[in-house]
């Protein structure tokens, strides 16, 4: 399973998103506000504590999670670039 | 926490006009805080006597002091504008002159301290009470970064303390709800660097999503459960704080009590109602004692209001 694929599933389990299917998760749709997954600013908190928990990379600070957290596509790339 | 402006019907926004502000300063600056004070009463005497007005604080006044003749209405009304005025007078007289005492009991600065040598970083919960805008000035108390959740009105007339003269800015840094993602990655940066983070729990400055349900002065009202996911997730105590102007100039922190959250609660709303109910207790205890020291000048127990 790719790195992106890991990420959609992760998600989908730990936020309980229910009625997503993680297959159906574009790429580079917004991960939150009304387009994309929809996800609030509490899911934030949530994100950046499970990719610490899950992939091992620490978003540091608010400027690195406001990149990091736009997309599956940058979410990835950030991680890839902790690895 | 993206702000939804369609539901949110309170405003932090001044009743008053930047011409109407600047006599009070220009006050203060010439004449100090008593002239002020006096000026104050015409103005909330004029404010009392309008009906929208005493409309905004007519639920909280009929839960907290019953039902009251007109006199008596009136009566209660002005002393919760004035109230609120002296504490708008204080603030910029602090920033004018320079000129405000915050205390608290040696157990309170205690427990302050104690739970800031914890390292961990802390929530600091307050509601709009008594000199809370004030009350962010001795925060520096604490040693580390510390940061206030504040939403401003745009066009808002009324300066903060810190606004006034050629004030370096505050001494904390400031947090709009409004930013990207509500702000929440800037909380969290701020507790990683072990600091403070102070969030106002009663009003909503976002989603309604992230609200729940709590029990208030014989009614059930919607308070915001941010501060206490922020400390389950981050594992951070909280530090329920509420502060009330004691006389000319003075004020008083009150720590109403300390929550600890249990970690990773989740994403379901309900887990933090017990919590945010804790909260509300404290709220209440407040009013209780201050009952003209608190200033959410509309109907909270009104759902479409929140």
């Amino acid at each position: 399973m790719s790195l992106k694929d890991t990420l959609k599933t992760t998600l989908v389990k730990e936020l309980d998103l229910i009625d997503i299917n993680p297959t159906e998760i574009d790429d580079d749709a917004p991960l939150f506000g009304d387009e994309g997954l929809g996800l609030d600013s509490l899911d934030a908190v949530e994100i950046v504590v499970l990719v610490q928990k899950f992939f091992k990379a620490e978003i540091k600070d608010a400027e690195e999670g406001k990149t990091a957290l736009m997309s599956i596509n940058t979410l990835a790339a950030f991680i890839e670039s902790k690895q | 926490m993206a702000t939804n402006e369609k539901q949110r019907t309170w405003s932090s926004k001044s009743l008053a006009s930047s011409f109407a502000h600047n006599i009070f300063y220009w006050a203060i600056r010439f004449g100090g805080r008593y002239i002020a004070y006096f000026m104050l009463l015409f103005v909330v005497a004029f404010y009392t006597v309008q009906p929208t007005i005493r409309k905004r604080s007519s639920e909280y006044r009929l839960r907290r002091f019953g039902q009251r003749s007109f006199l008596g209405e009136l009566s209660d009304c002005f002393k919760l504008q004035m109230e609120l005025g002296k504490m708008l007078v204080d603030r910029a007289v602090m920033g004018i002159l320079g000129e405000f005492t915050m205390d608290a009991t040696d157990q309170d600065k205690q427990t302050l301290t104690d739970l800031a040598a914890q390292g961990r970083g802390m929530v600091l919960v307050t509601g709009h009470v008594g000199c809370w805008q004030l009350g962010m000035s001795v925060l520096d108390l604490i040693d580390g970064p510390i940061a206030v959740v504040m939403y401003t009105d745009e066009n808002d007339v009324d300066r903060h303390y810190y606004e006034h003269g050629d004030k370096q800015g505050p001494p904390f840094s400031i947090i709009d709800p409004r930013g990207p993602m509500g702000g929440t990655l800037e909380m969290m940066e701020i507790i990683k660097k072990g600091g403070v983070l102070c969030v106002m729990g009663d009003r909503n400055f976002g989603s309604p999503k992230g609200m729940v349900d709590v029990k208030f002065m014989g009614g059930t009202i919607s308070v915001p459960i941010s501060a206490y996911k922020i400390a389950s997730t981050m594992n951070v105590p909280i530090a329920v704080t509420f502060s009330h102007r004691t006389g000319a100039g003075h004020g008083r922190i009150w720590i109403s009590r300390v929550i600890d959250v249990p970690e990773e609660l989740g994403r379901r709303t309900d887990n933090y109602q017990p919590y945010a109910q804790q909260f509300a207790q404290g709220l209440e205890e407040f009013v209780a004692k201050h009952p003209y020291q608190f200033f959410n000048f509309f109907n909270m127990w009104d759902h479409k209001n929140q």
